[in-house]
C-alpha cells in the first residue's frame, strides 16, 4: 500500500492504472490508515481526474451496497419446502421395482402371498414337508414378482385369479397339484426376468 | 434429513434465489432453478447423507443459470445507456441506480457477473467466493477488481468543480 501512496504523491501520470484504481479500492474498502487515506485526500484536491474517479468508484461502491438480497415469493418456498415430501411419495410409488421391497415390503401383497402360501401347503397335503414349504413360498413369490410388474389392471385380474384358487382350495376343491419343480433347484426370485 | 433440508431452504433461499434473479433478470425462471437447486439438494442428502455446504448450494444455483442463460437466444441488446446529465451520479434516484446496476451486473461476461453478485452483493468472503467458481483467491482478486473496473466504465461520469 506504501508503494501505492508515494508513486501517487509522487506521480500519477507515471503511475500504472491498476495501481491508481487499486489505491481507490483499498480507500473504499477501508484499508487505508487515516495518513495515507489524507494523503490521497491532498492528491486528489489538485488533480481532478483523480478526484473524479475516487468520486466514480465511491457512487459505484454505494449503489451496490445498497442491493438488495430479493424477497423470496411465499410460494416459492412452500414448493421448497414441500420437495422432500413429494420426492419421498413418487419413491414409494416406485417401490415395488426395487427387488428389496419384495422381500421386506409390509404391502398387502405380501401378507396375502404369506397367507396364500401357508393355506395352499395345507390344502394341498394335511402334513407338508419343510422342503414344500418353502417352495410354495418361492412359487408365491414368483407370483408375487408378475404381481407388480402388472400394475392396476392386470393386478386385479391375477388377485381375482388368486381369489378363486384360494376359495375352490377352502372349498375342498383344490386344483390336481402339478409336481413341483425339482426341489433341490428351487426358481429363485432373483432369477426371474422382468 | 428432512429437518436439515429445511433448514438450508430457510437459511439459503435468499441466497440462491438473489443469484438467480441477478443472472437471469427473470423472476419465474429464477423461481425454476431455486426450484431445481433444491431438489438437487435434497437428492444429494438422501443419497449421501452429508452435510451440504451453502457453496455448494449456490454452486449449483449458478451452473443452472448458466445452462439457462446458453440456451436463450443471443441478446442483442446492451445495458440501457443513462442519459450523461450534468448532476452528480451519486445524486440519482436510488431505484434508478439500483434498476441500471442490476442490468449492468447482468450484463457483465462471466465469472465477472457472479463475483459481482457474491461478493458485492451477497457480501461473501472472497474464500467461499473462490471456492464456489473453483479460482484461486488471486484470480478472484483480479478478476473481481476487473469486473467493477468494466462496471464503473460504464457509470456516467462525474463533474468535478
Amino acid at each position: 500500500m506504501k508503494d501505492h501512496m508515494s508513486d501517487i504523491m509522487n506521480n500519477k501520470t507515471k503511475m500504472s492504472q491498476q495501481t491508481f484504481d487499486d489505491a481507490i479500492e483499498e480507500l473504499l474498502a477501508g484499508d487505508l490508515d487515516m495518513q495515507q487515506a489524507e494523503l490521497l485526500k491532498q492528491a486528489s484536491a489538485s488533480d481532478q481526474a483523480m478526484a473524479s474517479a475516487i468520486i466514480d468508484a465511491w457512487a459505484l461502491r454505494k449503489g451496490l451496497d445498497e442491493l438488495e438480497l430479493e424477497s423470496v415469493p411465499a410460494t416459492l418456498e412452500a414448493r421448497l419446502l414441500a420437495i422432500p415430501s413429494q420426492f419421498q411419495a413418487r419413491n414409494n410409488r416406485f417401490a415395488w421395482l426395487n427387488p428389496a421391497s419384495w422381500q421386506v415390503g409390509q404391502s398387502w401383497a405380501i401378507g396375502s402371498a404369506l397367507a396364500m402360501s401357508l393355506i395352499i401347503a395345507i390344502g394341498i397335503n394335511s402334513q407338508p414337508n419343510r422342503a414344500e414349504i418353502l417352495q410354495a413360498r418361492e412359487d408365491i413369490q414368483i407370483a408375487l414378482a408378475y404381481l407388480g410388474k402388472s400394475l392396476n389392471q392386470a393386478d386385479r385380474v391375477t388377485r381375482d385369479e388368486l381369489n378363486q384358487q384360494m376359495h375352490k382350495i377352502l372349498a375342498g376343491q383344490a386344483p390336481p397339484r402339478q409336481h413341483h419343480r425339482d426341489i433341490e433347484n428351487p426358481i429363485k426370485v432373483e432369477n426371474i426376468d422382468l | 434429513m428432512q429437518k436439515r433440508f429445511n433448514a438450508m431452504v430457510r437459511e439459503h433461499q435468499h441466497r440462491v434465489f438473489t443469484l438467480a434473479v441477478y443472472m437471469l433478470r427473470d423472476r419465474a425462471e429464477a423461481e425454476d432453478v431455486t426450484q431445481e437447486t433444491y431438489l438437487k439438494l435434497w437428492q444429494r442428502m438422501e443419497k449421501t447423507g452429508e452435510e451440504v455446504k451453502r457453496a455448494w448450494l449456490l454452486q449449483v444455483a449458478r451452473n443452472g443459470c448458466i445452462d439457462r442463460i446458453r440456451k436463450r437466444r443471443p441478446q442483442t441488446s446492451e445495458v440501457p445507456e443513462i442519459e450523461d446529465h450534468r448532476d452528480p451520479v451519486f445524486a440519482m434516484e436510488q431505484d434508478q441506480l439500483g434498476k441500471w446496476l442490476k442490468d449492468a451486473i447482468t450484463n457483465l461476461k462471466e465469472p465477472y457477473r457472479s463475483l459481482v453478485i457474491f461478493r458485492d452483493v451477497q457480501q461473501h468472503s472472497y474464500l467461499e467466493i473462490a471456492e464456489m467458481l473453483e479460482l484461486s483467491l488471486s484470480q478472484v482478486k483480479i478478476n473481481l477488481y476487473r469486473a467493477r473496473q468494466q462496471l464503473r466504465a460504464k457509470l456516467p461520469k462525474v463533474e468535478t468543480t
